[in-house]
């Protein structure tokens, strides 16, 4: 597994806990848009 | 600047920590007035239409605020040092946006009653965040944990019972009381988690005016996707109707209001962490009431509601004050710095610059003062709002004028005090 020190700024964002658990948060929250509309 | 440097740590952290809980109340007062210029608005539109119109207002004041105050070099600068959080603030702005379309959904399947207090919960899900991803908390004494978690379960149930003394109908639908339900703790769950982007931008030493205007960028997309996709299209009466004109500069005024308060909350959240800072700012909802009961007379014909608004304003102040009290250790700060060194090293920045900047010291270079085309952006800005002033409608609404002038002045008050405490204290930093 690379270290983030060798990762690119993007990858580094997309492999970020504090980017994908709000990122997560958003697609549910879409799905619940969907489904209650 | 005396301000800036020569300062020992437990005086900046006390001082950053009374300047914290001026904004997060400070927040409350403005965010709770942004509802009073849309009372003004009677259109008949859908509830896509209306928020798309306010959020293109609050786009507008997102822009110029951060102008006015900073310059966009110093905004664009500080975009340029932090660009990796460019898309974490993008996607708080599209949480935001679903979040607020989902509370349209649940008030319409289980009505206000159950939604607010369910979607209200969203300061409880933000302190289990800031524990579990940025170890605010982490270390507190037993006290401090105790101020933080039992005043803002008190702000929570004060704003049920203020919500709950406003209302005059309860409309629940049993047949969509599921959906209504899972639109209200869906929005809890959004607005919950959209201050982890906010609370990452900071621990990563980024401004909040920078990242306020990148949020808005992910708001107004969202919010303009989802009227095409769910309020007609290109056919939405938002893009063709004639009632929008004549209401659009009530929208754009809220979304002014509500982006100055919005910005208080940025340094709240900046200075206090998500745990304290996001229970202060939802005490917008006494404010909210005030306006309603003073200027619109809202709880004229309700007298028996006045227990819940007394006992409600009571349990919020008391919560406010207890939020307000815990004063994070040293032991607490220790951990945030971990949380700072962490992003540093993932992100392979300079920690003494964020550290300073988390404190609240100016990383600008001596280049970043204003330019030609920031007054041209406010002068701009001037005109949209002077040209929707000249062709709104001013609804045939009771209203108290001298309860407008009071709450104005308190309203303006809280500002200066605030802005006097951001300028002396941080220079908007």
């Amino acid at each position: 597994m690379k270290s983030t020190s060798q990762m690119s700024p993007l990858m580094c964002v997309l492999t970020d806990t504090h980017f994908l658990i709000p990122l997560a948060v958003f697609v549910i929250g879409l799905a619940m848009l969907i489904a209650v509309h | 600047m005396s301000t800036q440097s020569g300062t020992a740590p437990g005086v900046r952290l006390r001082s950053t920590h009374g300047l914290g809980v001026l904004c997060g109340v400070c927040a409350g007062v403005w965010l709770g007035a942004a509802e009073a210029p849309t009372k003004l608005v009677n259109s008949g539109l859908s509830p896509y239409a209306i928020s798309l119109c306010m959020v293109a207002g609050v786009f507008v004041a997102r822009w110029s605020l951060p102008t006015l105050l900073k310059g966009t070099r110093s905004v664009f600068a500080d975009l340029g040092r932090n660009r990796q959080l460019i898309p974490f603030a993008v996607l708080a702005g599209m949480l935001w946006a679903v979040a607020n379309t989902l509370t349209v959904f649940a008030i319409r399947d289980v009505g206000l009653a159950i939604a607010f207090p369910l979607w209200n919960t969203n300061s409880l899900v933000g302190i289990l965040w800031g524990r579990l991803l940025f170890g605010e908390l982490k270390g507190a004494g037993a006290a401090n944990v105790a101020k933080v978690l039992l005043g803002s379960t008190a702000i929570v149930a004060a704003a049920i019972m203020l919500g709950f003394s406003t209302m005059h109908q309860q409309s629940a639908h049993a047949t969509h009381a599921v959906n209504g339900i899972l639109a209200a703790s869906g929005a809890s769950l959004l607005w919950g988690s959209m201050y982890i982007p906010y609370r990452k931008a900071y621990v990563s030493g980024m401004n909040p005016l920078s990242f306020v205007t990148i949020f808005t960028v992910g708001e107004l997309g969202t919010m303009l996707a989802l009227v095409l996709v769910f309020d007609g299209g290109t056919h939405a009466a938002v893009f063709h109707s004639p009632a929008v004109m004549p209401m659009l500069f009530w929208l754009f005024l809220g979304g002014f209001v509500w982006v100055i308060g919005d910005i208080f909350q940025q340094f709240a959240t900046k200075y206090l962490g998500i745990g304290r800072g996001i229970p202060l700012s939802n005490t917008n909802q006494l404010w909210g009431l005030a306006w309603g009961a003073l200027v619109f007379g809202e709880l004229a014909h309700n007298r028996n509601s006045l227990v819940l608004v007394i006992g409600g304003s009571l349990v919020m102040i008391l919560g406010a004050i207890a939020v307000s009290s815990a004063i994070a250790s040293e032991r607490e700060l220790h951990n945030t710095n971990s949380a700072i060194e962490r992003e540093c090293g993932r992100y392979r920045l300079d920690s003494d610059a964020v550290k300073r900047a988390f404190d609240g010291h100016s990383n600008d270079s001596h280049k970043s003062g204003r330019a030609w085309w920031d007054w041209l952006i406010l002068f701009l800005v001037t005109l949209v709002f002077v040209g929707l002033a000249a062709k709104a409608r001013v609804p045939s609404m009771a209203m108290n004028f001298a309860w407008t002038g009071v709450l104005t002045i308190v309203l303006v008050a809280s500002a200066a005090a605030c802005l006097w405490g951001l300028w002396k204290t941080t220079r908007f930093s």
